[in-house]
């Protein structure tokens, strides 16, 4: 069992092997220089794994730590040394027959493996929720289901594991369908994953992983920090719903007794449905979270909100307008209808946007980040008083995806890191991890705004001074007084007179 | 999208400073014009009428010979009497306090990183003030709040339990285990266990 479960991380992925050799990037200048010493003690240069996902890369990793030493491929041949392995052999040929990639709706991949032995595997590896239902034995499912739950609390991001042995006869049937699949010109990727459907069935759980995103140092402590002093946060990421929520909660964002108000499409409905039921959705909450909130105000409850949002259920309750644009002669009277009913939408997500604590946004694109620092900048809560200026927005970001929302807001604060020098340079500031914005914020901003408020206060009022000096000396002087007195006096005597 | 051209970011005190100049100004203005109206009519009460307690303002008695009308005239005159007002000055001196304030944020030992020997970098000083009234934070997610290294930490495996979350995953004791499990799978199907354990170690 422990064979297959490493077997399976050290097959099941689209990972490749890269030597530094090879690609060694001017921008990979630490990577380029540990290469070039290498090369000057005489060692083969070094090899890391590359691809698109870092959990596959992590689960590589591991498995090459524990013995299971993937060591590239040629083709659909996958290169593997095994504890099995003989040391002074070269690694064994695992032949990949089929690979059933990864897709959003399944949530899983898997990969059909000839064995060095000759014996056909199915290999898969997907979300937990996912991959349980398919369980052959439904106990076996329900033990792992406990140990997920218990990753899930710890905010580690899990993936479960499975295998199924496939009889020889039974796996030739299978990849004939999938080959024919695989040559379908219209809607390929369809018959692929109906294919990949019909044989992830029945399948032997092996375990769970559980991959940690570490999260920066003092992450969480940064974030209540801030959150005391009523500053609040908007998550807006690429990533999935549940992943952005176990972060939430592993970074302080989310508290376990925080109500969720979740906006996700259902991929059932239709459009018009799903739109529909969204704007229910935002009346019903709207109504409850702000009755809540009074009773808060008043001592009552402790009821605090957090909104979770899609990308895609945001695009449906806020890019409506495009959509509505005609401009039949009939149709205006509708469409400045819909208008306005897009912009009571846009108004009451705000405002219950703004009523929550904290706001989790999933698969935003970047635009969509820039979009929603302006609805917060720009659409006036009805209700706010005129003196009250628009709110002030931060934006911290790191990457290239992060640069509209950094633009866009008041002040943006870019993240020196991995991805690049893009965020940074199209940010007010930069910083080198998170937690330095609180110092950033609660010191240096708070201490500048009360030096510059005192100074600006001291100018005028220093300038005031000097007027009304003057003002007064010429008065006392006798060019206007006389004069303005002189008649004064006399108005005012006569009219007590 | 990321091609938009960068927006010009003025904080919104500048913005409100600026606003209150404009208040200022139209202060100064209804000074002069009070002041004006006044020294008019004062002028034509005490000093055009030939009035002798005041003969020493205009001792020859001449006509005042000015290139602009009068009302003019003192209307420039308060208004560089009353120029203080509007305190230029005052920009120039919130300039210098926020580049003071951009070298504490360079400086600050407490924002440097030594690893990278990365300090941090106020790239636009006159937001310095902003950072005080934040009210809503958007951060992004990966690489922001996490430093986008995954690490495996814990694995389930047939309903028992490997590793544990305050530590980082144990893979040499894993490999043992994996091992053994092996080597017990390889004496029952009578291979050679040792070799197995051999490669291992």
């Amino acid at each position: 069992m422990l064979h297959d479960y490493w077997l399976t991380l050290a097959l099941c992925h689209t990972v490749s092997m890269s030597t530094v050799d090879n690609d060694a990037s001017a921008s990979d200048g630490a990577k380029a220089a540990a290469a070039a010493a290498r090369k000057a003690q005489g060692l083969p240069p070094a090899k890391f794994f590359d691809g698109e996902s870092p959990d596959e890369i992590a689960f590589v990793r591991a498995a090459s730590e524990v013995g299971y030493i993937f060591e590239g491929s040629e083709r659909n041949v996958y290169r593997l040394r095994t504890p099995y392995t003989d040391p002074d052999q070269p690694a064994d040929s695992y032949t990949i027959l089929a690979m059933n990639k990864f897709d959003h709706e399944r949530r899983c991949m898997s990969v059909v493996v000839q064995c060095p032995g000759g014996s056909i595997k199915l290999l898969m590896k997907g979300a937990d929720s996912a991959i349980l239902p398919l369980a052959a034995n439904v106990q076996d499912a329900a033990k792992h289901q406990k140990h997920v739950r218990l990753f899930a609390e710890q905010g580690l991001r899990t993936l479960a594991v499975g295998v199924k042995e496939l009889p020889e006869k039974f796996a030739a049937q299978w990849l004939r369908t999938h080959n024919e699949a695989a040559s379908n010109i219209d809607g390929r990727s369809e018959a692929l994953s109906a294919a990949a459907k019909q044989i992830e069935q029945k399948v032997e759980i092996l375990g769970v992983t559980a991959i940690e995103d570490k999260l920066q140092d003092n992450v969480a402590e940064t974030i209540a920090t801030l959150r005391a002093a009523q500053i609040k946060m908007w998550v807006l990421t690429g990533d999935m719903v549940l992943t952005a929520i176990t972060i939430g909660y592993s970074s302080k964002m989310l508290s376990p007794d925080q109500t969720l108000l979740k906006y996700e499409l259902k991929p059932k409905m239709r459009a018009g449905q799903n739109r529909a039921r969204l704007v229910q959705q935002l009346k019903e909450d709207t109504a409850t979270v702000s009755a809540a909130l009074e009773a808060r105000s008043n001592g009552g409850s402790k009821a605090s909100f957090a909104l979770v949002i899609d990308g895609r259920a945001l695009h449906m309750l806020l890019g409506h307008m495009q959509r509505t644009a005609t401009t039949n002669g009939i149709e205006q009277n509708r469409e400045t209808d819909a208008k306005d009913e897009a912009m009571n939408t846009m108004h009451s997500f705000v405002f219950l946007a703004r009523l929550c604590d904290c706001v989790l946004a999933c698969r935003v694109s970047p635009s969509q980040k820039a979009q929603m620092v302006k609805l917060v900048r720009n659409v006036r809560v009805p209700g706010t008083p005129w003196y009250r200026p628009e709110p002030c927005t931060l934006a911290v970001g790191d990457g290239a995806n992060d640069v509209a929302m950094i633009q866009a807001a008041h002040v943006g604060v870019g993240i020196s890191g991995h991805e690049g020098r893009q965020a940074v340079n199209s940010s007010d500031f930069a910083i080198h991890e998170f937690h330095f914005l609180k110092r950033l914020l609660l010191i240096h901003g708070q201490w500048n705004y009360h030096r510059v408020c005192k100074l600006i206060l001291y100018s005028f009022y220093k300038n005031g001074c000097f007027m009304w000096l003057q003002l007064f000396y010429s008065f006392e002087t006798v060019r206007v007084r006389l004069w303005c007195i002189h008649h004064c006096r006399n108005a005012l005597a006569f009219t007590v007179w | 999208m990321n091609n938009s051209k960068p927006p010009s970011k003025l904080s919104r005190m500048e913005k409100g400073v600026n606003r209150f100049m404009a208040i200022a100004f139209c202060l100064q203005i209804v000074m002069i014009i009070i002041s004006d109206v006044s020294n008019l009519a004062w002028y034509d009460a005490n000093i055009q009428n030939n009035d002798t307690h005041m003969w020493y303002l205009n001792p020859y008695r001449e006509e005042r010979q000015l290139a602009l009308p009068n009302w003019l005239a003192y209307f420039f005159t308060f208004f560089v009497l009353y120029n203080n007002m509007i305190p230029i000055s005052m920009y120039v001196m919130m300039e210098i306090a926020n580049f003071v304030h951009a070298a504490f944020i360079n400086e600050d030992a407490n924002m440097y990183k030594p690893e990278v020997d990365g300090k941090a970098l106020c790239r636009s000083a006159n937001l310095c003030q902003e950072l005080g009234q934040i009210e809503y934070m958007f951060t992004d997610k990966t690489g922001t709040l996490t430093s986008n290294e995954m690490v495996f930490k814990m694995a389930s495996i047939g309903g028992i339990l490997y590793g544990s979350p305050d530590r980082p995953f144990d893979t040499g004791l894993m490999r043992v285990r994996t091992v053994v499990d092996l080597g017990s799978l390889v004496l029952v199907s009578s291979g050679s266990p040792h070799r197995v354990l051999l490669t291992c170690f």
